[in-house]
């Protein structure tokens, strides 16, 4: 397994288009760039059926991004963590050393629920997409510190 | 182990065979039962429902010996476009269960019937099952019935002959889609008698309609909603499930959990006996190793990882598995291979394991239902060392023992089991 993931490490390139967003003189980075599978969950305004998940899971998405050369990060979203105990998110945003470091969980530590439940866990992951449409702000290092 | 089927409708939303209208499909009458409901009132539905059951019908007939003659009808009527993949419609079977007749139709508002039978139906291994078996010998036919558009109606008629098992069947008649009229009729010889269970619906009772016949009907069935996150299908439907009981003194089958018990007993008897090969790789696996729990994990370990997931299911062996001695020298094996090879492993360690069989989907079996063969998992209850089976019994909800998860996707987790030593329960005492 471990000889595996080495691989994989090793041999994933790929590009995302348009997930940096271009304004002026700044770069426009949403920090969910793993959260696109939660982005229709739970959207619709009523529920029928009990909420079932077939085991209880957590995810952890621990991504550092190599920013272009003399290109720094200007502002990055608070932490933000939501934790309902049996659901939990959570989105942290570092920079340093010409890196952007992003660290994501999220947790549902449940199997079943009524679906009068359904409104609160509705309002969690209307924070969760809310957490992942934040954004990082990056700027040429030159136009950042001729501003400071 | 053999899994569970998916409903016409959800079959149809997952496969396109391509447009409705086959080229095969050839002028023919209807028969009078699905004319009869070209102007039949539509059932309460939405503007979002694609297509609706105006009719359907089931009659089981059970014949002195034991087979059962079972004959389904259904009609349709298509509403909006995505209701045409309904005209694609699979038909299950296997050597215990062979189609003796199959038919489709459709009457469209405008213009002559079309027919298509059993020799247009495009033959081939199950799709779109959620399965994981490498070989099986289940087998759909699929009939593309044409013109199944807007304002049209399909219907089909399909003849089986089962050979069951267990003396049990299931009358489904919950949709995705809104369903006007359901019949189920059940035929039964002299002297046989039946056991009917509801599940997520009240109970009915039948009308006689003369010596072993008995009706059902049920008008007006609402949908089931597809949400997502929501229980498994058999959870959440609503079902008839009916066991048949012969009359005493002949061979009564499989009539209590227990009767399924034994049965499945009978079937891994001597299959757990471990070969020459099996003690000396027990030896070398746990060599050194000090504590028994520490020998039981060297040994889950090396069923995870050394012992392939192949499911290869034909006949009886959907439910029975491989001996031992094949599953390790193989090395591959479904889950009910590898809980044996395991349960054999562990017995050279001095552990007693248990071989049990579940349901993974919540709600498939339930604690009122008949015996049945509605498993789709085996896993291995096993006794912890220095706990007695008498004191694990006795407790009326312990937590005593561990059941090991040994199916194709390490690592191997050991789930908490309400401790049942019996080799078959319902799936909601095993969970």
């Amino acid at each position: 397994m471990g000889q595996l993931l080495d691989e994989v490490r090793r041999g994933i390139q790929s590009e995302i288009p348009g997930w940096a967003a271009i304004a002026g003189q700044r770069a426009l980075l949403p920090v969910g760039l793993f959260g696109a599978e939660d982005k229709r969950i739970f959207v619709r305004e009523t529920r029928v059926h009990p909420l079932y998940f077939r085991f209880r899971s957590q995810t952890v998405d621990d991504a550092t991004i190599e920013l272009p050369p003399n290109w720094q990060l200007s502002s990055a979203p608070q932490f933000r963590k939501d934790n309902r105990g049996v659901a939990v998110y959570s989105m942290l945003i570092e920079a340093g050393n010409g890196a952007l470091h992003l660290k994501r969980e999220l947790t549902l530590n449940m199997l079943l629920a009524k679906a009068g439940y359904y409104g609160s866990l509705q309002d969690f992951y209307q924070n969760v997409r809310a957490g992942d449409e934040e954004q990082a702000v990056l700027m040429p290092a030159k136009v950042l510190g001729a501003r400071r | 182990m053999k899994l569970l089927r998916l409903s016409p409708a959800v079959f149809a939303s997952l496969l396109a065979f391509g447009p409705p209208g086959s080229r095969l499909a050839s002028a023919g009458d209807a028969p009078q039962w699905v004319h009869a409901q070209v102007n039949a009132p539509l059932p309460a539905h939405d503007d979002k429902t694609n297509a609706v059951v105006l009719f359907s019908e089931t009659i089981l007939t059970v014949q002195p010996n034991g087979r059962i003659k079972k004959l389904e009808r259904e009609v349709l009527k298509i509403l909006r476009p995505d209701g045409e993949a309904l005209g694609t419609h699979p038909f299950y079977f296997d050597p215990q269960s062979p189609i003796t007749a199959l038919h489709g139709w459709c009457v469209p508002a405008v213009g002559k019937d079309y027919e298509v039978r059993e020799k247009d139906a495009v033959e081939s291994a199950v799709i779109g099952l959620d399965d994981v078996s490498f070989v099986t010998d289940e087998r759909t036919k699929t009939l593309l019935i044409p013109a199944a558009t807007p304002g049209n109606i399909i219907a089909y008629e399909f003849e089986q002959e089962l050979r069951p098992y267990v003396m049990v069947d299931e009358w489904d008649f919950q949709d995705t889609i809104p369903v006007r009229e359901a019949h189920f009729s059940l035929e039964l010889p002299r002297g046989w008698s039946y056991k009917s269970n509801w599940v997520n619906y009240p109970e009915r009772t039948p009308g006689e309609a003369g010596a072993g016949r008995f009706s059902w009907a049920i008008n007006d069935v609402a949908p089931v909603r597809i949400e997502q996150w929501m229980p498994p299908w058999k959870g959440i439907a609503s079902r008839m499930v009916v066991a048949f009981v012969p009359p005493t003194g002949q061979g009564a089958g499989i009539q209590s959990w227990r009767d399924l018990g034994t049965w499945v007993q009978n079937l891994i008897h001597g299959r757990r006996d471990p070969s020459p090969e099996i003690k000396q790789k027990v030896a070398e696996l746990t060599a050194g190793v000090p504590s028994l729990w520490g020998k039981m994990q060297a040994l889950a370990g090396f069923l995870q990882t050394d012992i392939r997931y192949v499911a290869i299911e034909l006949g009886i062996g959907g439910h029975q598995p491989h001996p031992a001695a094949d599953v390790f020298s193989r090395r591959y094996g479904d889950c009910k291979d590898k809980v044996t090879l395991l349960s054999a492993m562990l017995k050279e360690i001095g552990v007693e394991s248990y071989y049990v069989i579940i349901n993974t989907e919540r709600g498939a079996v339930t604690a009122s239902t008949p015996p049945n063969l509605q498993f789709n998992h085996a896993i291995l209850a096993i006794a912890l060392p220095g706990i007695s089976r008498r004191r694990w019994r006795r407790r009326s909800s312990p937590i005593r023992s561990w059941a090991a998860c040994c199916s194709s996707t390490p690592p191997m987790s050991l789930r908490r089991l309400a401790g049942y030593p019996a080799t078959c329960r319902p799936t909601t005492a095993c969970w």
